[in-house]
C-alpha cells in the first residue's frame, strides 16, 4: 500500500471505530529476518538472512502514516510491542518452494548452504525455521 | 506443502495478553487466509473480516468452515473505503495489511 493509501486507511479505520475504540497496527518488520535451526525451544542457529531491505521504504511510510494519524488528532498511541514470527518447515526443499512463492526468492545460496550443514550435523529433532520480528502499536480514537 | 505458520501461537498471545477481545466487537482489516481470524474471533464478542482479495478470502472461509467458532462475517473491500456505518467496532485490527 503507497503512503497516501496508508493515510486513507488510518482515516477509515478512525470513522468506523465506536468512541474510545482501538486501532492496532500489526505488521512484520524488515529487518533481522532470519534462517534459523531450532535445536531446543531455547536455542537456535542462525544460518543466514533474508534480505528484505527492499521493504524498508513501506515500515518507514507506515510508520510515519501512524504519526500522521496521532498528529491530526484522530489517535493517541498507548503502547507498542514486538515478538517474534517463525514458520517452520520440514526440509530445505520446502523451505526453497516457499521462498520462491511468498518471499520472491530471497533465501541466498549461502544461506542455504549454512543450513544444510547444520541440519546435517545436528540431530533429526532440529528444525528449520524463519524468523521475523512482528510489531504491534495499539492506538486509542481520540 | 506442510509450513507451519507460529505453531505456538505467539502472536494470538502477544496481542490478547495487550488488548481485550472479551465482548468487544472486532473488525479486522486485511483478514487474508483466515490464519489470525480463526485464531482471534473465538475470543472476541463478534468478529468481521475485511479483505481484497476474493481468493484469500475464499481460502479463509474455508478454515472458518473448520473451526465454528471463527465462522465470521468476510467482506471483500478495500481499507480505503470501507462498507460500514460510522462507529462500529471497538478494536480495528490491521493485521499486516498497512
Amino acid at each position: 500500500m503507497e503512503h497516501e493509501g496508508m493515510v486513507h486507511a488510518l482515516e477509515e479505520t478512525w470513522r468506523v471505530l465506536r468512541s474510545s475504540g482501538v486501532m492496532v497496527d500489526l505488521r512484520p518488520l524488515s529487518q533481522e529476518v532470519r534462517v534459523e535451526i531450532e535445536t531446543d525451544p531455547l536455542t537456535r542457529i542462525i544460518a543466514g538472512e533474508l534480505d528484505e531491505s527492499d521493504w524498508l521504504e513501506d515500515d518507514l511510510a507506515a510508520d510515519r502514516a501512524g504519526a500522521e494519524a496521532i498528529r491530526s488528532g484522530r489517535f493517541r498511541l498507548v503502547d507498542q510491542q514486538q515478538f517474534d514470527f517463525r514458520w517452520y518447515f520440514e526440509s530445505l526443499d520446502e523451505l526453497v518452494d516457499y521462498a520462491g512463492e511468498k518471499w520472491d526468492d530471497r533465501v541466498d545460496d549461502i544461506t542455504l548452504t549454512h543450513a544444510a550443514e547444520r541440519l546435517a550435523a545436528l540431530a533429526e529433532t532440529a528444525r528449520l525455521c524463519v524468523r521475523k520480528p512482528v510489531h504491534f502499536a495499539i492506538y486509542k480514537k481520540k | 506443502m506442510t509450513v507451519l505458520r507460529d505453531p505456538e501461537g505467539v502472536e494470538t498471545r502477544a496481542l490478547l495478553s495487550h488488548i481485550t477481545f472479551a465482548g468487544k466487537r472486532v473488525l479486522e482489516i486485511g483478514s487474508g487466509e483466515g490464519r489470525l481470524t480463526a485464531r482471534l474471533a473465538p475470543h472476541a464478542g463478534s468478529y468481521f473480516g475485511l479483505d481484497t482479495d476474493s481468493e484469500r478470502l475464499e481460502a479463509a472461509g474455508e478454515l472458518a468452515a473448520e473451526n465454528p467458532s471463527a465462522n465470521v462475517p468476510l467482506t471483500l473491500a478495500d481499507a480505503i473505503a470501507m462498507p460500514y456505518p460510522p462507529a462500529q467496532f471497538d478494536i480495528a485490527l490491521l493485521a499486516w495489511s498497512l
